[in-house]
């Protein structure tokens, strides 16, 4: 049993929060573990509210990296990143779980030497290595996330290898939280008695942001209902939410910038609903089990990111196109005009009145309820409409990655319907084709090693064999988006191959062949008729009995 | 030991460890060509050829001989010749040819021999193949362990120069020597700067001769030449007729031209842009520069009552020179410049320098009067009234009726800075007379002095040149230049010195050995630096942080691996981060803690600059 784990997560602090399910589950797993978790700076405060945490280990890392100009001889970043390291939690470490997936944190995970890390890390010769289907399965969904069914939440806690772990979110609510947000209502003279609404305009891209006219109206509305209205935001979004306030006409106070993490959490508590974009501040609203609504445009992706717990309600416009594909800049945001404040206002009013099934939406804008059912599984439900084919492809989807990552039963029979069999059928053949291709192609790369005189000409020849069905597997990405999610799956893993030498070139490919077979056989088992398989069988034994 | 060899150990031993590690050396033996030359082998490996050491001697210094002109031609302090595996020493007596031939004072330089075989150097000292004379020759003997001995040659070593064989039997330990002579001498770390010139126009020579100057000084300097993107920015005129619009395309031109300076500045690390008058920087990248914490200097090398886009730009420089002071000086002040400096124009001798003009030359290019550049009103109205035959006006937009359409040449063509030269050098008065829209003759108020100045004084060559203010700070105006304070009394001047040869060329041979002393290129560059270096504290630190990974394994002393890591590297070549993280081999062997604390370091910069945090 690890005694001292270690948890490395240099994200924002929605992704801090959405990993909390995992932190639970390492903590029951190891009661009598120390459980640290490092942090960037800014997000220590959040990350000492998490009641699992034994110990939060802050890393600056602005002030790093600052000690990192070209013109600066690095010594301030040497000793910052020795006192790092030299941390007495971070000695002896025995299980690493990095969830930060980049290249610094895989190499800082390595000079870490723990005795086992799962996530991004270096092998002892530097290789970059990922020893997580599940952190592959979430960096090739970075592209495309279009068939991803699940929640970061869900991922992260597959990570760790526990499906049945409780995936509600929770966050530790201290006394001086709870004074600091009353000193700040009193400051700003708001009353501790009357019933309280916060709205968070602000996000972290302006493409996940809903217009601020938009706010002002459904803060307005609000403000008429009688409601006490508080805006909130960082810093940076104190321009914003002074906006919002100023647009109202009403007495809407803006107390973004004056809220820590504490405080923040401590103003939550005190409202009945938030009302914001995709943001860290869902998630912590969410933890403290405040109903959210929240408005998911852009690139923000509901699937991925909506706050866990049950009884949320996210909108998002109703177009083919949403949620933008990742990192990709959109000169058109029409999702931002379809979600008017009169849809907000209504959705908001069915919440507060525990009236959801009575909500009713143009067909522009989809509304769908968060569930954590019995059992701890998180899913999101459509209020009104049917089932449409990506809904029907995220139900098969789901079913397929949790056989082919966990390696367990098959695809369930009732996620497979004729419309995705039939979406599937072209791109699997195809597939089946570069398997074969790949498996000639290793063919001759397992011979390589046993030649000992080729030539420098025949191992570039077989080297490049192996590109070619690289390549035919990213082509079939573009020709048929229904096996695309098993394509860039196989890809990240062959880009994170290691090339040092051949012996470890060929391991690695090895292992994407037979994860290759594996998809397709799953894939085929879902496409193939199982009456017409088994119906001739039965009738040559039924001959042969007789 | 006989006495006679203690007695030349004991001359030419560089110090006393040397001496002494000399007399214990063990005796080798040697062979003699059928000339007598000796020649000897160590360790398997003959150090010389055993055909013609002599021969081989004279083609190792032709190797070198580029490298030792150009010490020669820039270093006027004694010069220390560092010989490294100098086996018997037949290189000394081929160097010391190839000086005479070269007229080179020998007395100023001292060749140190630098052996780490002491049986090598006894067999040399034994056989003295060299011949002494006024050449001063040292015997140094070093091992890779031993570094006590260098610190008395920590200055600087003006050349230094590789045996051939002796070298390659041991070179680490040369290299080592050489690398620990550098850190103990703390040599500073060359300054970078990036010189993007103008599009066209007066200022351009200015930043191509301030690039070549800043080089010569040892600087590290890239020369961004703006010039290629000239017709791209006048193709704006061919697009449309509207005055307005050509406007609006190319002030975007520009901007993006400004843009590339600054991608430039900050992906090549520069630590200064040195910018002339019409350089192409925007305020807005001169505050971008400012951000990525790379220092900007403009030369404004022109009238700053004529041109007045200064105005929006010098507050934004971090140093502003000017050709001119006195007002000039005061409205940079009000605008809030605080560090502005007077550094008049200059002459490049590398493209201005006297030489005796062909032929054919003179007859296109020679004239008893001349006159080289743009037809001002001054200009044309002066010239009109000079009555000499022989006066050749060269350049463009000049009146050929009011100046007399035979004394314009070649159709009013723009001349080339190579035909400069030729005119300057084919003609017996070149007349310079400043600009002035405004003024019939001289203007009474001229102060600052033009680069014609110094180019006709750099080429040896007679110039009468009209009074300025600023001018006799710059030469002296009784033996080196001849002013004229009205058109009557440059054609006065024209008749007294037409017919004296004499009286010329002895100006002009004071004003040309004034301009080498005092005003090159090199020399304002020189001053240029010293003034920032004194204004811009972090420019000094940069220049002056010294070595590098001495800093560095000084600040890590207490993590014993990282230490013993780090002294593994070349310390010439590890000048920065980026050094240490390219020895780092991924997949080849294990990863060690050092070697993970810098590869996580440099992934993190370029994450860092990849983000626009640092640059």
């Amino acid at each position: 049993m690890p005694r001292n784990i270690v948890v490395l997560s240099f994200t924002r602090m929605g992704d801090l929060i959405q990993s909390i399910p995992l932190l639970r589950s390492l903590r029951l797993r190891n009661s009598n573990a120390t459980l640290s978790l490092v942090v960037l700076k800014d997000f220590e405060e959040t990350a000492k509210r998490l009641p699992m945490i034994d110990h939060v280990i802050a890393f600056d890392v602005d002030r790093f990296v600052s000690s990192l100009d070209t013109r600066e001889n690095p010594v301030g970043a040497h000793a910052e990143l020795s006192r790092l390291l030299e941390n007495p939690y971070l000695s002896d470490i025995d299980l690493l779980v990095n969830l930060s997936h980049t290249r610094q944190s895989a190499t800082l995970s390595s000079l870490l030497n723990p005795a086992k890390c799962i996530g991004m890390h270096r092998d002892i010769e530097g290789n970059l290595r990922v020893n997580n289907d599940w952190i592959v399965y979430l960096l090739s969904i970075m592209e495309e996330r279009r068939f991803n069914p699940f929640n970061l939440v869900e991922i992260y806690r597959r990570i760790e290898g526990d499906a049945f772990v409780d995936l509600n979110l929770e966050l530790a609510l201290c006394w001086d939280d709870a004074v600091e947000a009353e000193q700040l209502f009193a400051a700003h003279g708001l009353s501790g008695n009357r019933e309280t609404i916060a709205l968070q305009p602000g996000a972290s891209h302006a493409a996940r942001c809903w217009p601020v006219e938009r706010y002002a109206e459904l803060a307005a509305r609000f403000a008429q209902d009688g409601f006490q209205v508080v805006v909130l935001g960082d810093e940076a979004e104190t321009k914003l939410a002074e906006r919002v306030s100023e647009l109202s006409n009403q007495n809407v106070v803006s107390l973004a910038g004056k809220t820590s993490v504490g405080s923040l959490s401590g103003v939550l508590a005190r409202c009945k609903l938030l009302v914001t974009n995709d943001t860290g501040t869902a998630h912590i609203a969410a933890a403290l089990k405040i109903p959210v609504i929240g408005i998911f445009l852009g690139p923000a992706s509901a699937k991925d990111t909506a706050p866990v717990g049950s009884d949320h309600v996210i909108l998002e416009a109703n177009l083919p196109c949403a949620p933008c594909d990742y990192m990709k800049a959109c000169a058109n945001p029409v999702c931002k005009s379809v979600i008017d404040a009169e849809a907000v206002y209504e959705t908001s009013k069915c919440v507060l009145d525990h009236k959801l099934y009575t909500l009713k939406l143009p067909d522009s804008i989809k509304a769908r309820l968060t569930r954590v059912d019995a059992e701890g599984q998180f899913s999101l439900q459509q209020i009104g409409g049917d089932k449409t084919s990506i809904e029907e492809s995220l139900d098969f989807y789901r079913s397929f990655w949790i056989s082919f990552l966990h390696q367990q039963r098959g695809i369930q029979e009732h996620c497979v319907t004729e419309r995705v069999k039939r979406e599937l059928s072209p791109g699997l053949s195809e597939l089946s084709d570069i398997c074969s291709a790949a498996d000639t192609a290793m063919n001759e790369l397992m011979r390589l090693s046993y030649t000992e005189s080729e030539s420098k000409a025949r191992v570039r020849e077989t080297l490049e064999r192996q590109t070619e069905w690289q390549s035919s597997l990213r082509a079939l990405i573009g020709n048929c988006s229904a096996v695309s999610p098993l394509c860039r799956f196989l890809l990240v893993k062959t880009v994170l191959a290691r090339t040092s030498s051949l012996l470890n070139y060929q391991t690695d490919l090895t292992e994407i062949l037979s994860d290759l077979h594996r998809g397709i056989a799953l894939l085929e088992s879902t496409v193939i008729d199982r009456n017409t398989l088994i119906a001739p069988i039965v009738g040559e034994l039924a001959c042969a009995e007789s | 030991m006989n006495m006679q060899l203690s007695e030349i150990i004991n001359s030419y031993a560089a110090d006393i460890r040397s001496g002494q590690l000399l007399m214990e050396a063990a005796d080798i033996p040697h062979a003699s060509n059928p000339q007598g030359n000796p020649t000897v082998s160590f360790e398997g490996r003959r150090l010389h050829s055993a055909v013609d050491p002599l021969h081989e001697a004279r083609e190792w210094v032709e190797f070198y001989a580029e490298q030792i002109d150009a010490v020669l031609e820039h270093e006027n302090a004694p010069i220390i010749v560092l010989l490294l595996g100098p086996g018997l020493g037949y290189g000394i007596s081929a160097l010391e040819s190839y000086l005479r031939e070269r007229q080179v004072d020998l007395r100023l330089l001292t060749v140190q021999c630098v052996e780490a075989c002491p049986e090598v150097a006894k067999k040399a000292l034994q056989l003295c193949v060299w011949e002494p004379s006024l050449l001063k020759v040292t015997w140094q003997i070093v091992s890779e362990s031993d570094t006590s001995a260098n610190r008395q040659n920590s200055e600087r070593n003006s050349l230094v120069l590789h045996g051939t064989a002796d070298y390659q039997l041991r070179r680490n330990e040369y290299e080592a020597f050489l690398n620990n002579q550098r850190n103990v001498a703390g040599e500073s770390i060359p300054l970078r700067v990036l010189v993007p010139t103008p599009l066209y126009g007066g200022s351009l020579p200015a930043a191509y001769h301030s690039a070549s100057a800043l080089t010569h000084l040892g600087y590290e300097v890239e020369l961004m030449d703006m010039s290629k993107y000239y017709s791209q920015f006048e193709s704006a005129n061919d697009l449309t007729k509207s005055e307005s619009h050509r406007k609006v395309l190319k002030g975007l031109y520009t901007t993006y031209l400004a843009e590339s300076i600054v991608a430039r500045a900050i992906d090549w690390k520069a630590d200064i842009v040195w910018a002339v008058a019409q350089t192409p920087l925007t305020p807005s990248a001169l505050r971008e520069l400012t951000h990525a914490g790379i220092h900007s200097a403009l030369w404004f090398v022109e009238d700053f009552r004529l041109f007045e886009y200064w105005k929006e730009v010098a507050p934004l420089y971090d140093v502003v020179f000017t050709i001119q002071k006195g007002e000039f000086h005061e409205r940079l002040r009000s605008l809030g410049v605080h560090n502005y400096f007077y550094l008049p124009c200059a002459a490049n001798p590398e493209i201005h320098y006297p030489e005796n003009p062909t032929p054919q030359d003179r007859a296109r290019y020679g004239s008893q009067l001349s006159f080289v550049g743009a037809g001002y009103f001054n200009r044309a109205h002066t010239f009109a009234a000079i009555q000499n035959p022989d006066f050749k006006i060269w350049g463009n937009d000049w009146p050929s009726q009011q100046v007399g359409r035979h004394r314009v040449q070649e159709e009013g063509r723009r001349v080339s800075t190579d035909e400069t030269r030729r005119i300057f050098n084919s003609s017996s008065i070149n007349i310079n007379l400043h600009s002035s829209p405004v003024h019939t003759d001289v203007n009474p108020e001229g102060d600052f002095v033009n680069p014609r100045t110094f180019e006709i004084a750099a080429c040896g060559a007679f110039q009468l040149v009209d009074h300025r203010s600023l001018l006799s700070e710059l030469f002296d105006l009784e033996d080196e230049q001849v002013t004229f304070k009205s058109g009557e009394e440059l054609r006065s001047l024209i008749g007294k010195f037409s017919n004296d040869e004499v009286g010329r060329r002895k100006y002009a041979e004071r004003a040309r050995a004034r301009v080498l002393s005092d005003h090159t290129y090199e020399k304002r560059m020189e001053t240029a630096v010293n003034h920032m270096l004194a204004v811009l504290p972090d420019l000094r630190k940069r220049k002056h942080s010294g070595n590098f990974l001495e800093f560095l394994i000084a600040a890590v002393q207490d993590d014993a691996e990282m230490v013993e890591y780090l002294k593994r590297m070349n310390p010439a070549t590890t000048t920065d981060l980026d050094a240490i993280a390219s020895t780092i081999e991924l997949g080849k062997g294990k990863l060690s803690r050092p070697e993970g604390i810098f590869l996580l370091m440099k992934e993190f910069r370029d994450w860092g600059i990849e983000k626009g945090v640092i640059s």
